[in-house]
């Protein structure tokens, strides 16, 4: 049997290790030039004292990058620098590295392909410095540089996670400013279910938090209303804390809404989804193993809904023993039961961090004036006025006003664009539905298509 | 390992083996990459991942690059995307 896995992410690697001990062919693809996804970037490359400084988490990510890495050869194969841009629901997948483009056909399919960041929609976010902290986070990793006098803005673990690493790092942030509310606070708060994981989430919440303090980073909460100007390479942030309003300076500004399952590949081949209303995003529809709606195409990690790191490697097992069930290949039923326990804990966390840090219509829902198709550069009164001229949903909204057909493909407009037609509309984004996303899912030219190679 | 060199506009950028054009620009303090095709706006990197095509380049000559998926090499010509470039003409 061959399995094709895209994404070698912490779920992609560990389906891939999975299906190897069940004697399966494998090839995963992915398009870094190592295994580990985002958040193990980098990893397995780090010297021990670099790779301390990202945290415990980071280090063991490191150790299984290198085992995937040491299994790579014999029947499993890693296409390393590969675009996937197309994907079938005949388990057929076509990628592309250095400009040379192949397809091949597989039994079954593994889309492991991670989580995106929400975008952050306010004025000024599309200047120049103005990035993702995600995308700081991977500039630490990979250039070992940490952006100088920067101010964080958002909510949510990882914003608490990169100001941490660069405090350890010797480059402290200048201040974040952190969008929940106390009332976030008390509703999560009634979520909280202690278990193990739970625990263990909160203590290093704390840990975090602590070093903030000792480190001496300032931290307003309750943030809202905030835009950015930028000139010179340097931005003013102007913004309200607790109904004051505040302006500082910054030599770089990092957005963080939370992540939300990259949807690209399971829109495209059409598989069912449905409305996450307390991460405000699609999820693909999946079974607790991870099986999609259709056959022998599985969905693992934060693509499949968003749990975090060690959610992924225990639901990239998962989807693996699925398939293998499917395949009436011999799986323990004791040890598909012990990491379903284990892998269902993580979502009593995600309960009280969804709630927490819920997104706010302030930054779901923004002003006539923001952009919020970055490519195409499509403002939120064009979707508003779009809307009241009679378009109904996302689609027609491409028609009217070119937004989502840029280059990203919608990746950092839809959910946006999603709220608001419903808020306009006055009907739920559940109801609004999601763009049609077509292949390539990637932009490639016309001639690389046509020249592809086909592997047997 | 000593640091190796590529081309940016008129100056020479340093890069370590392994990383991307986009982090090297980022880390000589470079953050405007691209003048934007509607509105002429400058623009740079913004997710570092492949997923918004903010830090698109004109790469030895071939326009569009992504520089956070490139990596860097000795002796690139790199220069900033103008407003009025093709997509996937090269």
């Amino acid at each position: 049997m061959r399995v094709g896995i895209i994404g070698a992410g912490p779920a992609g690697m560990m389906a891939a290790l999975t299906l190897l001990d069940a004697d399966c062919d494998v090839t995963v693809m992915d398009e870094q030039p190592m295994g580990g996804g985002q958040i193990y970037r980098n990893a397995a490359r780090l010297d021990s004292q670099q790779a301390a400084m990202f945290g415990s988490d980071y280090v063991s990510g490191g150790d299984l990058v290198r085992r995937f890495r040491a299994a790579v050869g014999g029947r499993l194969s890693h296409e390393r620098g590969a675009t996937v841009w197309s994907v079938t629901e005949e388990r057929e997948i076509a990628w592309s590295i250095g400009e040379k483009s192949y397809s091949r056909q597989f039994d079954a399919v593994i889309l492991a392909t991670g989580a995106l960041e929400r975008a952050m929609p306010l004025p000024g976010w599309t200047n120049p410095g103005v990035m993702t902290v995600g995308a700081a986070q991977i500039l630490m990793k990979t250039a070992r540089h940490v952006p100088a006098d920067s101010v964080l803005i958002g909510s949510g673990p990882l914003l608490y996670l990169v100001a941490t690493q660069m405090v350890e790092m010797g480059v402290p942030p200048r201040a974040l400013l952190e969008t929940q509310t106390a009332s976030d606070y008390l509703r999560a708060a009634a979520k909280l279910r202690p278990n193990i994981t739970v625990l263990s989430y909160l203590l290093k919440g704390a840990g975090m938090l602590r070093k903030l303090s000792r480190a001496g980073i300032r931290r307003h909460t309750s943030v809202s209303d905030v835009s950015i100007s930028s000139e010179n390479g340097q931005h003013r942030i102007d913004f309200s804390s607790r109904g004051n309003r505040h302006s500082i300076n910054a030599g770089h500004v990092l957005l963080h809404a939370g992540v939300h399952p990259n949807i690209q590949f399971s829109q495209s081949m059409g598989l069912d989804h449905r409305w996450n209303d307390a991460n405000q995003c699609w999820d693909p529809e999946t079974d607790a193993m991870g099986r999609s709606s259709k056959q022998a195409i599985y969905i693992a990690g934060d693509g499949a809904g968003v749990l975090g790191a060690d959610a992924a490697k225990l639901s990239g097992q998962l989807a693996a023993m699925a398939l293998l069930e499917d395949r009436e290949c011999r799986v323990d039923a004791a040890v598909v039961a012990a990491t379903l326990a284990r892998h269902g804990r993580f979502r009593t966390i995600r309960a009280f961090l969804d709630r927490l840090y819920a997104p706010k219509a302030w930054h779901s829902q923004p002003d006539d004036d923001v952009l919020i198709c970055r490519c195409e550069e499509v403002t939120a009164g064009k979707v508003r006025d779009a809307v009241s001229l009679g378009c109904l949903g996302p689609n027609q909204l491409k028609a009217f006003s070119r937004c989502g057909m840029g280059n990203c493909q919608g990746r950092y407009c839809g959910l946006t664009v999603v709220n608001l037609i419903a808020e306009t509309r006055g009907l739920s984004p559940a109801d609004v539905g999601y763009y049609r996303i077509r292949s390539p899912i990637k932009p490639i030219t016309l001639e690389e298509i046509a020249n592809h190679d086909i592997i047997n | 390992m000593p640091d190796q060199f590529f081309h940016f506009e008129n100056e020479k950028v340093s890069f370590e083996p392994g990383m991307s054009v986009a982090a090297a620009l980022l880390r000589a303090g470079i953050v405007d990459f691209r003048q934007t095709q509607v509105g002429n706006l400058p623009r740079g990197p913004f997710c570092m991942m492949g997923a918004c095509f903010d830090c698109l380049l004109l790469i030895d000559g071939r326009p569009n690059r992504q520089g956070c998926m490139t990596p860097a090499a000795k002796g690139m010509v790199v220069k900033r995307q103008p407003a009025q470039t093709i997509l996937g003409a090269g």
